[in-house]
């Protein structure tokens, strides 16, 4: 299991087309994957879900918290770190 | 006299119940607005009640955005270059904007076609398909307009909250008016201030 904390920094936090991106990076990897927004002090949901991840309410500033568990749990974790922390990579 | 006074007085009662069924935001805005966490608008100050259409016939996905984007000119949030914009988006990056079974989350990037935050709200008759490899056909389309902000996040968390819950789902989607509409998520909106659990 891994799980790794990130502050979102792009312009418009984590709505629909950076949710959409986020989804389909977190789909790409076998592991269940799941994320929550640690400054709302939210549940966790699945990172597989675009519903799921906009109930978290993510805007800029805000820490998330990534958690997943399986055969590629360490890549999924830091691909999906790594794509917040680069503001997307020009993805949206 | 006293009969005259006392219609007065259902007179001015009944005034004040049409003013809070035809706008029930308005009652939630300036009670709520003050202790909701960075006074963000809520889900319901997103929605007007112009801006939720039931069972509209849609030919296909671009009708269907059409009919969305129409509800957002209607409610003042959008111009109509914003709908063309909706659209262009779903051509140039495909049909992500499906979120979820039976949901199309309808947007554009922030432009000078959106007036204001604001959402709409398009049920159709019939469903389309947008080309989503899991969640087609689409019955409900959300239209979303944000301007280069977070304003509407949190509106928009309750609204993936509120179809995330598969009760007050149907009772969406079994809505025969926009008032409908509007009553369940009003009604959710109380609960979620009640209810302390975030934040």
């Amino acid at each position: 299991m891994k799980q790794l904390r990130v502050k979102v920094t792009n312009a418009v936090g984590l709505h629909a087309r950076p949710a959409a991106v986020f989804v389909g990076e977190a789909g790409r990897f076998a592991s269940q994957i799941r994320v929550r927004n640690a400054t709302r002090n939210t549940p966790w949901v699945d990172a597989k879900s675009i519903l799921s991840v906009l109930t978290l309410g993510v805007e800029p500033q805000h820490e998330i918290e990534i958690m997943a568990d399986g055969p590629d749990d360490t890549r999924a974790a830091e691909a999906l770190q790594q794509l917040i922390a680069s503001d997307f990579a020009g993805k949206i | 006299m006293g009969g005259r006074c006392e219609s007065g007085m259902v007179e001015r009662d009944l005034h004040v119940d049409a003013r809070a069924d035809d706008a029930p935001w308005i009652r939630e805005v300036t009670s709520t607005s003050a202790s909701t966490e960075q006074a963000r608008p809520r889900l319901s100050a997103l929605l007007p009640i112009a801006a939720i259409r039931l069972r509209i016939p849609a030919m296909d996905w671009r009708a269907a955005v059409r009919a969305s984007g129409e509800a957002l000119v209607a409610a003042g949030i959008t111009t109509p270059a914003y709908t063309d914009q909706m659209i262009a988006t779903v051509e140039q990056l495909g049909p992500y904007i499906v979120i979820a079974p039976g949901i199309a989350l309808a947007h554009a990037r922030p432009s000078e076609a959106v007036l204001r935050p604001g959402l709409s709200w398009v049920t159709l008759a019939q469903p389309v398909r947008f080309g989503h490899k899991d969640n087609d056909p689409v019955t409900l389309i959300v239209g979303l307009a944000a301007p280069d902000s977070s304003s509407h996040v949190q509106g928009l968390a309750t609204l993936a909250e509120l179809l995330e819950d598969p009760t007050r789902r149907a009772a969406l989607m079994a809505a025969n008016t926009p008032r409908d509409v509007l009553g369940v998520i009003t009604e959710y909106e109380r609960r979620d201030v009640r209810g302390v659990g975030r934040g």
